[in-house]
């Protein structure tokens, strides 16, 4: 996978909370938790281990709000999705979920690890979740094109009317 | 109704059916391919414009006892023919400022295309009273030499975009096409890819048969992705 597209799914880290209605669109400014913005920070530079280890310190010295808990979740699933780490990287996701589930950053993010581990349907699904959350996210599109070049099979007929 | 206005009166039409103002004049009878009908497929007819704006269809296979069946009167509007088949349900359209007679048809759910090459003299009404004759009605169709197939735009996967396109061109006697022209285009993302196949694309030349004229011809290409998992 090519370095661009990791990348891209960093972008996908600095995922907060929401109010029980509403999309998650913010990110971690951690004022009261340094830990969880350094580790999202260190994530979208693609420090992945450093970002991971920062996270989990600030999920354990602290103890931060659910939303923050669930955003720190969905950085640690997008972490380990980049660096490969698809089957580390769900339950980190699914947790997030649990905990909020209007976060299309975990959806998102959940999404892009089964992608990774080739089950695009299960991916698909996630990524539609996402989308029927914020449909306009450039993440969301960005893996929507990446699994329909790998699941769509192109074809053309050719006809003469003659 | 306007009748033609812009073209010039029967009998001046020049030889290849258009007037000296590059409208076609459809005064005539025409050998011609309609298509798109999933059903039918291509159907090879004839259509006769009468002077009087009757419009007659003949289809060889169909009823050789009474071969031609009218149709609407056809009526020409800013530059534009139209005639209706009600059998069929099909209404059909052609711009006559184009190369070759021949546009789209519609039914209420149904698109398609059709164009056509003059007959010649030897057609007449009666051209398929005899199974036999119908040789002398139909040209021998263009055999294709090389037929590329466009490659399918990577954007257009990444973003599920399926579509069609229809050209029509001009075949040399030498086999070799020009004068593309884009009857349908669903998407532009598709423009670039159809017309570097097609003009990649070659028919067997004819130049050793008595009919050696340019003869026109239409290629569509179905886009389409099938979805694996």
């Amino acid at each position: 996978m090519g370095r661009s597209i990791l990348v891209g799914f960093v972008c996908l880290l600095t995922a907060s909370t929401v109010s029980a209605q509403q999309a998650d669109n913010r990110s971690i400014i951690g004022a009261g938790n340094e830990f969880l913005s350094a580790g999202s920070f260190a994530i979208r530079m693609g420090q992945y281990d450093e970002g991971i280890r920062l996270t989990h310190l600030g999920l354990t010295r602290y103890q931060p709000s659910r939303e923050d808990r669930a955003a720190a979740y969905s950085n640690l699933c997008a972490a380990h999705a980049g660096k490969g780490e698809a089957d580390l990287a769900i339950p980190f996701c699914d947790e997030s979920l649990r905990m909020s589930v209007r976060n299309w950053r975990a959806y998102s993010n959940r999404a892009y690890a089964h992608f990774l581990n080739g089950r695009l349907a299960s991916a698909t699904s996630d990524l539609e979740l996402a989308a029927a959350i914020n449909p306009d996210a450039k993440q969301v599109l960005q893996l929507r094109g990446m699994i329909n070049e790998v699941g769509l099979r192109p074809r053309v007929i050719m006809e003469d009317h003659q | 109704m306007l009748l033609l206005a812009a073209c010039s009166a029967p009998g001046q039409a020049q030889q290849d059916g258009s007037t000296d103002e590059g409208v076609i004049d459809p005064r005539d009878t025409w050998t011609c391919v309609l298509y798109g009908n999933p059903a039918l497929g291509d159907e090879r007819v004839l259509l006769s414009f009468a002077p009087d704006q009757s419009t007659l269809m003949a289809k060889p296979s169909v009823d050789e006892a009474r071969p031609w069946a009218p149709l609407s009167r056809w009526q020409v509007e800013d530059e534009i023919l139209s005639f209706r088949d009600s059998r069929t349900g099909r209404d059909f359209q052609a711009n006559l400022r184009r190369s070759t007679l021949g546009g789209e048809w519609r039914t209420l759910n149904t698109l398609g295309g059709w164009w056509c090459s003059e007959a010649g003299e030897e057609v007449d009404l009666g051209i398929f009273a005899a199974a036999e004759d119908e040789s002398r009605a139909m040209l021998a169709p263009l055999i294709p030499a090389v037929m590329a197939t466009p490659a399918y735009p990577r954007q257009a996967i990444r973003e599920a975009v399926e579509g069609r396109v229809v050209l029509c061109f001009v075949v040399d006697p030498t086999g070799e096409l020009r004068d593309p022209e884009f009857v349908e285009l669903s998407d532009e993302i598709f423009r670039a890819t159809s017309l570097d196949a097609l003009m990649s694309s070659k028919y067997q030349p004819w130049l050793d048969r008595v009919n050696a004229a340019p003869r026109p011809g239409c290629r569509s290409f179905i886009f389409q992705l099938d979805r694996i998992f």
